[in-house]
């Protein structure tokens, strides 16, 4: 995957938290796999209200049946 | 690169139930954003559900949306290989299962083959008795790996 440098403001504490996590070496694939996991929820937000246009809300019957199941973490 | 812990992985039968609008589908996405878990197709699987005909729009739209292709190394395709052999000889040695004899797909055995890297995971599929069994193959149980049929 190509990067590239960008300079950018963040909140120093974070980043001396996330640096004591993952070393300084280990900070910026942290920062970017965060960025990726931010944007992919915001697409599949978008994808969801799509498909709610389309074919209507999930019942809330459905979605406690899935909510309610027990998933491995 | 290997799926995150948790994540939840799609197979072909789960990108067309969620493009379709299935609502085991469509909650089981809402769930996993909701608890920010990972979302992920292996890229072998694309195989089964890209195409370039006009109707297959919301298919694309569902791909583009996850944008997470878990590309398929030789380590995690030899360790498909493996899965698969193995949940074929459970599937010829169980009276109960000979009904159906044919080895799992080599996608379906890629797709496991990633929820077991992963060491916890959700999948969404529509061909769940061939999961199980790979899931059995792989030594695991639903405690690691949940599948949910569509």
């Amino acid at each position: 995957m190509a990067t590239a440098k960008y300079s950018t403001t963040l909140n120093p504490a974070r980043v001396r938290e996330a640096k004591a996590r993952v070393g300084e070496r280990g900070f910026s694939r942290y920062l970017d796999d965060a960025l990726a996991r931010a944007l992919q929820h915001d697409r599949l937000a978008e994808l969801e209200m799509e498909l709610t246009d389309l074919y209507g809300p999930i019942p809330d019957d459905v979605q406690r049946g899935i909510d309610g199941t027990p998933w491995p973490k | 690169m290997t799926v995150a812990r948790g994540a939840l992985i799609l197979d072909a039968g789960g990108i067309l139930a969620l493009a379709s609008g299935n609502l085991t589908a469509r909650a089981t996405l809402a769930r996993a954003r909701n608890e920010g878990r990972q979302v992920a197709i292996p890229a072998a699987v694309l195989a089964e559900v890209v195409s370039d005909r006009p109707d297959s729009a919301l298919v694309d739209r569902v791909v583009k949306s996850v944008d997470e292709e878990l590309s398929l190394s030789p380590q995690r395709a030899r360790q498909a290989g493996i899965l698969r052999a193995k949940a074929w000889s459970l599937r010829q040695a169980s009276a109960a299962r000979s009904k159906d004899l044919r080895p799992p797909s080599a996608v379906d055995a890629i797709v496991m083959a990633e929820a077991v890297a992963a060491g916890a995971a959700v999948l969404l599929t529509s061909d769940p008795d061939d999961m199980e069994l790979l899931r059995e193959a792989a030594g695991l149980t639903q405690n690691e790996v949940r599948i949910i049929a569509v």
